[in-house]
């Protein structure tokens, strides 16, 4: 794998471009890259709408049940979902739901898949890891901290999670990982003194890590999006400080718009769309307007609530200019019939939406970084964003209907 | 039939030993409809998480979709259809569409539903202090706001299996009823009426109902009243008789019939168009339809299985995943939208199949081999019967 920073200049964030992956050579990646979390959306869906070249993120917790599939297979996960030319970024928890509270046993860490709590230790992921063989994954790692967690916990967390990377790496020598490259998980919640010590661990081992995730800052689901702001900048900007600068820097989770662009401009360069597939799951389609040339905003604000029954005979799409397949082919009255009805379609629509929003944002977020014009366009969504309480709070299991 | 008929319905072949055969419907002029032909179910303006663009995807190709009158008369209702300009404007599908009357869903749903010989009343299922009245008039008002190229008469419906004056009474009404609908339809020259063969398990009031039928101005025809739990002795017989005494050059729809083996047997008595809820609906249990009836993917003894649901099956879903796949995403949506796609493609190319045959002349061959897999023991009786009574002998 090759990871090439484009020369630094004087303005924010970094252009990078990921490229000679073992497993998919030719492909190449820009970042700040955009993940695809969890959508739901079958290959087929997903190549009528227009979304060829992704990266997925696959989380332990969602896939850990086609272990056993995974280890006759031998092809790999990415071929098993049916993506087989698409990247894959294998985490440990969808950053999409909350996390469950759990009792942390010792050498272990407390996930709620499917069917309900399983205790992972580092071999039972490396298994995992072995037999689904993604492009990259996550160390193991016990993230449980957030913003007024205590000391003493994230104290813990930084110890559990050295003894889990320990372990991996054990691991990782003992199989034979194919193309897997490891990306080190670093914890130390808000405190700059855990995060040096993480940071000192992972560094012993540096020459197996080829990139770092910023872990422990939120619990993921709606945690992410209101996230203190100045806190999270802080304690990321001196974990980058730290850290190699040429190596790339992951954070997962539903980050506001706004706030990725904080996090774009510190440095971080890959990201997720939890934050797209929340909106979805809470039955809003995006509309944020992030087109510095057109600069005009909608009265209707930043995401609009499908199920609004004044949109029952509204047969405009949801972004008039918006080029993806539910705004080309579908109008607001439908997508309000198909959610009032419980349709499956309805869900669908609206993540297809959100993800080619969020999708063509990255692409404007890697343009401004190249006119050097973030900080316009982080205006631009401060502006639309600013006041606005929208709620994101998704469980996990929520039960289908129909 | 003239050139600018909205319908106009063309045997292009037929079986040299059964009543099967192969034709074209044309709706208004511009979709194409090729039959023996399948109608999936899309009650609410949709099929169950699939795209419009997967159903139009060459190998999927389906060219004909069904909407429930009643649901889509309760939602959007008929003020956002009306202001759309129709089903299809709103759902974004521009091939045929089919709607039934309402009456059928309102007694089967709607416990407190009562036939008059003025339509169907019922209670409002929102507001139980209102009562609300179906009329012929008012079923074909609100056919022609939703805008289906085929639209349904409203019929005297009774349990299949009743017997008794009842059953005379709603053959009867249905023909009364038939004038009223014709005579309601503001849209004749694009959406074309079909009648409804009633008279229970009668041979004679089938008769009746068929002869009276066909005198009307109509340009095709549904066998209703069956597939509610008669005894497949009696359906059999029934479907044959009804085909016998319809026209041959106007296309006979049978409702609510969709399982493989059934769809077979009535193609051989000469049924061209089905529609059928079962195929979607199981999909959403869990289930996929297969030559040899149908496999439960919640079933442990999935989870490491690496092959498609079929190999030989030309659909995304067994193009691109295994059966292991769609067990460890059972509940998920995307279950639901894999499972629908092969089991809609599963129908419509048994559907492809039958055409093929037929073309060819070669139908009874291919049932006798569909059927030899469907049931490699013993085969049901009744199958044998009805096959036999169109000169397959299985
Ligand atoms: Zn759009
Ligand atoms: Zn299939």
């Amino acid at each position: 794998m090759k990871f090439v920073i484009e020369p630094a200049k004087k303005c924010a964030g970094r252009l990078g471009l990921l490229t000679g992956i073992d497993r998919i050579p030719d492909k190449s990646y820009k970042t700040p890259l955009l993940l695809f979390t969890e959508q739901n959306l079958s290959r087929e869906v997903l190549e009528i709408s227009g979304f060829q070249n992704i990266a997925v993120l696959l989380s332990f917790d969602c896939s850990v049940q086609m272990t056993n599939a995974l280890k006759l297979y031998k092809k790999g996960i990415s071929e098993f979902i049916g993506l087989k030319e698409c990247l894959t970024f294998v985490t440990i928890k969808n950053p999409c739901y909350p996390c469950l509270t759990g009792h942390h046993e010792k050498g272990s860490l407390p996930v709620y898949k499917k069917s309900g709590k399983i205790n992972v230790t580092s071999e039972d992921y490396m298994t995992f890891i072995k037999e689904s063989m993604p492009d990259f994954f996550v160390t193991l790692a016990d993230g449980d901290t957030w913003h007024d967690c205590s000391k003493k916990r994230i104290i813990k967390s930084n110890e559990r999670s050295n003894e889990m990377l320990d372990e991996c790496i054990k691991h990782q020598q003992g199989i034979k990982v194919k193309w897997s490259k490891m990306i080190g998980t670093v914890e130390g919640g808000y405190s700059e003194h855990e995060r040096r010590k993480s940071v000192d661990h992972i560094k012993q081992h540096d020459e197996k890590i080829i990139g770092y995730f910023i872990d422990g800052l939120h619990r993921n689901g709606h945690d992410a999006v209101s996230l203190d702001s100045i806190k999270v900048n802080e304690i990321v900007k001196y974990t980058l400080s730290i850290l190699p600068h040429d190596k790339i820097k992951i954070m997962l989770g539903a980050f506001l718009p706004n706030q990725v662009l904080e996090l774009v401009s510190i440095g971080i360069d890959v990201f997720d769309s939890s934050f797209a597939i929340l909106v979805s799951k809470m039955n809003r389609a995006l509309t944020f307007n992030f087109n510095l040339q057109n600069p005009a905003l909608l009265d209707s604000g930043p995401e609009i609530d499908l199920t609004d029954s004044k949109y029952k005979d509204d047969f405009s799409p949801f972004v008039e200019s918006c080029q993806c397949l539910t705004c080309k082919q579908h109008t607001k009255a439908y997508t309000n019939h198909l959610l009032n009805t419980k349709e499956l379609l309805g869900p669908m629509l609206l993540t297809i939406h959100n993800l080619h929003h969020y999708k063509m944002y990255f692409e404007a977020i890697r343009e401004c970084i190249k006119n050097d014009e973030l900080s316009d366009l982080k205006e631009m969504i401060d502006v639309q964003y600013k006041n606005k309480t929208f709620s994101y709070e998704v469980q996990k299991n929520v039960a289908q209907t129909n | 039939m003239t050139g600018n008929s909205p319908l106009t319905f063309q045997v292009l072949s037929k079986c040299s030993k059964t009543k099967a055969r192969r034709g074209l419907m044309m709706l208004r002029q511009t979709k194409p409809v090729e039959t023996p032909v399948f109608m999936p179910v899309g009650t609410q303006g949709t099929l169950k998480g699939v795209l419009v663009n997967q159903l139009k995807m060459d190998n999927m190709n389906c060219q004909i979709m069904l909407g429930n009158t009643y649901h889509l008369g309760m939602r959007p209702g008929p003020e956002i259809l009306k202001k759309i300009g129709g089903l299809h404007k709103f759902m974004a599908w521009d091939r045929a569409l089919l709607t039934d009357s309402g009456g059928f869903q309102m007694v089967s749903l709607l416990q407190l539903a009562e036939i008059t010989e003025q339509g169907v009343k019922f209670q409002s299922p929102f507001d139980t202090s209102t009562e609300c009245m179906l009329t012929p008039e008012e079923s074909i008002k609100l056919q022609n706001v939703i805008g289906a190229d085929i639209i349904m008469q409203l019929d005297d419906v009774v349990k299949t299996t009743t017997t008794g004056p009842r059953v005379e009474e709603a053959m009867h009404r249905t023909i009364r009823w038939i004038d009223r609908c014709l005579e309601a339809n503001e849209r004749n020259d694009d959406q074309s009426i079909f009648p409804i063969v009633q008279g229970g398990l009668q041979p004679e009031l089938r008769k009746q109902c068929a002869e009276a039928l066909t005198k009307r101005d109509v340009r095709g025809f549904a066998v209703g009243g069956l597939s509610g739990g008669e005894s497949k002795d009696d359906f059999w017989k029934i479907v044959s008789l009804s085909t016998d005494l319809l026209p041959n050059d106007k296309p006979r729809y049978l409702m609510g019939v969709g399982f493989a083996s059934d769809l077979i047997v009535c193609v051989a008595l000469g049924i061209d168009m089905f529609d059928c809820v079962f195929p979607t609906r199981t999909a959403r249990f869990g289930c996929a339809l297969v030559r040899s009836g149908q496999l439960n993917l919640r079933k442990q003894t999935y989870e490491c299985d690496l092959t498609p649901i079929d190999e030989k099956c030309g659909c995304s879903t067994c193009k691109t995943y295994t059966k292991a796949y769609i067990h460890a995403v059972i509940n998920e949506p995307i279950m639901c939208s894999l499972l629908t796609i092969h089991n809609v493609y599963f129908q419509l190319q048994l559907m492809r199949d039958m055409r093929d045959a037929i073309e060819s002349d070669k139908f009874p061959e291919f049932v006798k081999t569909y059927m030899n897999e469907l049931y490699p023991e013993e085969k049901p009786k009744w199958i044998v019967d009805a096959l036999k009574s169109v000169n397959v002998d299985l």
